[in-house]
């Protein structure tokens, strides 16, 4: 436990050096977006809850899948995985306190835009909404994590991640609901994740549903065991340059 | 210390990259691998870090087997990778004060040990820089410097000084040197820094071990004809002994030229030839150890 907190607080001293874009991209930008969320609904805060709890799932999807996922592969360059074997570090603990990291550096504009979505929410689920909203992230950072220990390959990385996060926000009902789809793309929203995550949150949240909740929670249930397992044996996996 | 033997190993697509590859290092020895790009060191070394299977063949740590234990490697083996990676936004103090304090150090200690193992790197003038504006030598050096400053008992350093200067380069060989309680295993290409700091060298060809003892050993080792270079003070005197003599010789306007078949041919001859006609220039390019290993790796004539 010790040494998990030593990485990440060592993951926040290596990213000083960034701290300029990390600043843009992880707070401005993003805080301008829910700005703009806001002023477009001045008046009428019917749709805020709903439009809110997309900034949030998309922002989760986003940082995970474009910054961890990154860090994964990053860690698993065998010049990089020889070196950190000689230090002993396990590879579980490393990829946990870049989990910590950026989940730490989500939570401004998490806790922002939660407490401004339960406030406009008519009857919202005060404990529910936020334990759906830790869960979407879980999901999404074991999803990053298993895609990035997947993948390895650095540069192909660099395209697959931005890609498949823009993809997912964009086929999600993050921003407009499922219903102004026609029925076939609706069909391929039910294969995103972030669709189902977004469908919990939205729930708790009083916004309507278009699949039925429990439906949303056993399919990620399932398949988040199927990713964890997946991922657990990639972490504990001893000679893990044999294929390369 | 490390025993390694009979290790094998061919990867998936059927290439052998390890050809029954015994070594053997003591306690306190410093050991040299040499071999030319694809000799299969890589591969030797990710296998002692458990990243790579064996496909048979033992590797025991203090006599312990790695195979089921890999939990002793990072204990025990501290490590110098061959790329010069760094944390572009740490400095080099951070740097080498983080990984000592992952490693359990802390305190006054720790404080005490950063500073020491970065003076004795020459460190110190650039420590409060960057890793992204650390020229490839200092970057080695820091990790070098880390994987010092551990105390693990055993060192491995791949191409340990590549791409650091003259100065600290000699910095780090007398370290090496010096360390009589380290054990250390270096992989290079710099036969210079093998025969200087090593007790005993391996050489790796087609990831098969094609000779092992000292350095001076292994260029006794090979009959490389001995060349020699004079210019005589009595050319005509000198032309009369070498015609005398079966050696094969040309001769420019001033330099003479002769082969002999060994070494003491040439001493013996040179040790004539002054006391019958004297000697203005003389040179003897004798068999070296640069030259007995890339006898032994096949690149002579690249070289």
């Amino acid at each position: 436990m010790r040494n998990l907190f030593l990485m990440a607080g060592f993951e926040f001293r290596a990213m000083r050096i960034y701290w300029f874009q990390l600043l843009i991209a992880g707070i401005v930008m993003p805080l301008a977006l829910m700005v703009t969320i806001l002023l477009a609904q001045s008046g009428s805060g019917e749709r805020l809850p709903f439009l809110l709890t997309g900034f949030i799932a998309s922002s989760i999807a986003s940082t995970f899948l474009n910054i961890l996922a990154l860090r994964v592969v990053n860690i698993m360059q065998p010049d990089v995985l020889e070196l950190y074997a000689a230090l002993g570090f396990s590879r579980r603990d490393m990829v946990a306190s870049f989990a910590i990291f950026y989940s730490m550096f989500l939570l401004p504009q998490t806790i922002v835009a939660s407490v401004l979505a339960l406030h406009w929410a008519g009857n919202p689920g005060m404990v529910a909404f936020p334990v759906a909203i830790v869960g979407c992230a879980l999901f999404m950072g074991v999803l990053a994590i298993t895609l990035g220990l997947r993948v390895r390959n650095y540069f192909h990385a660099m395209g697959i991640f931005p890609c498949l996060s823009w993809a997912m926000i964009m086929l999600s009902p993050a921003y407009y609901p499922m219903s102004s789809l026609p029925v076939a793309l609706q069909a391929l929203m039910w294969l995103n994740p972030l669709t189902h995550c977004l469908n919990i949150a939205h729930h708790y949240i009083g916004c309507p549903d278009n699949i039925p909740v429990s439906l949303s929670v056993l399919l990620l249930s399932v398949s988040f065991c199927f990713m964890a397992a997946r991922m657990r044996a990639s972490l504990l996996k001893t000679y893990i340059l044999e294929n390369i | 210390m490390l025993e390694i033997s009979h290790l094998t190993k061919i990867y998936p697509n059927g290439f052998k990259a390890n050809d029954d590859i015994s070594i053997s290092v003591s306690r306190g020895e410093r050991i040299g691998i040499i071999g030319p790009n694809g000799a299969g060191k890589t591969t030797l070394i990710r296998q002692l870090f458990g990243l790579v299977k064996p496909t048979s063949g033992t590797i025991l740590l203090d006599g312990v087997d790695t195979g089921p234990n890999p939990g002793i490697v990072p204990l025990t083996i501290g490590y110098v990778p061959q790329m010069p990676l760094s944390f572009p936004g740490l400095t080099v103090r951070e740097t080498v004060s983080h990984m000592l304090r992952l490693g359990g150090r802390g305190g006054t200690r720790l404080a005490r040990d950063v500073e020491s193992v970065l003076d004795s790197f020459s460190l110190g003038s650039c420590a409060g820089m960057s890793g992204y504006q650390l020229s490839g030598g200092l970057r080695k050096m820091t990790l070098m410097a880390i994987a010092w400053a551990s105390d693990k008992k055993l060192l491995v350093m791949d191409e340990p000084t590549s791409m650091v200067d003259i100065g600290r380069k000699y910095r780090v060989w007398d370290l090496i040197r010096s360390a009589a309680d380290r054990t250390i295993l270096i992989s290079s290409h710099d036969m210079n820094e093998i025969q200087k700091v090593c007790d005993r060298v391996y050489v790796l060809v087609g990831g098969r071990v094609v000779v092992s003892g000292t350095a001076a050993d292994i260029a006794r080792s090979m009959k490389v004809p001995a060349e020699m270079e004079f210019v005589p003070l009595r050319r005509d005197t000198a032309l009369d002994a070498l015609k005398r003599s079966r050696a094969s010789w040309n001769s420019t306007e001033n330099i003479i030229t002769v082969s002999f078949p060994e070494l003491h041919d040439a001493i013996s001859f040179a040790a004539d030839v002054e006391k019958e006609a004297g000697v203005e220039y003389l040179k003897i390019e004798a068999p070296s150890f640069e030259k007995a290993i890339l006898a032994f790796t096949g690149e002579e004539h690249h070289a």
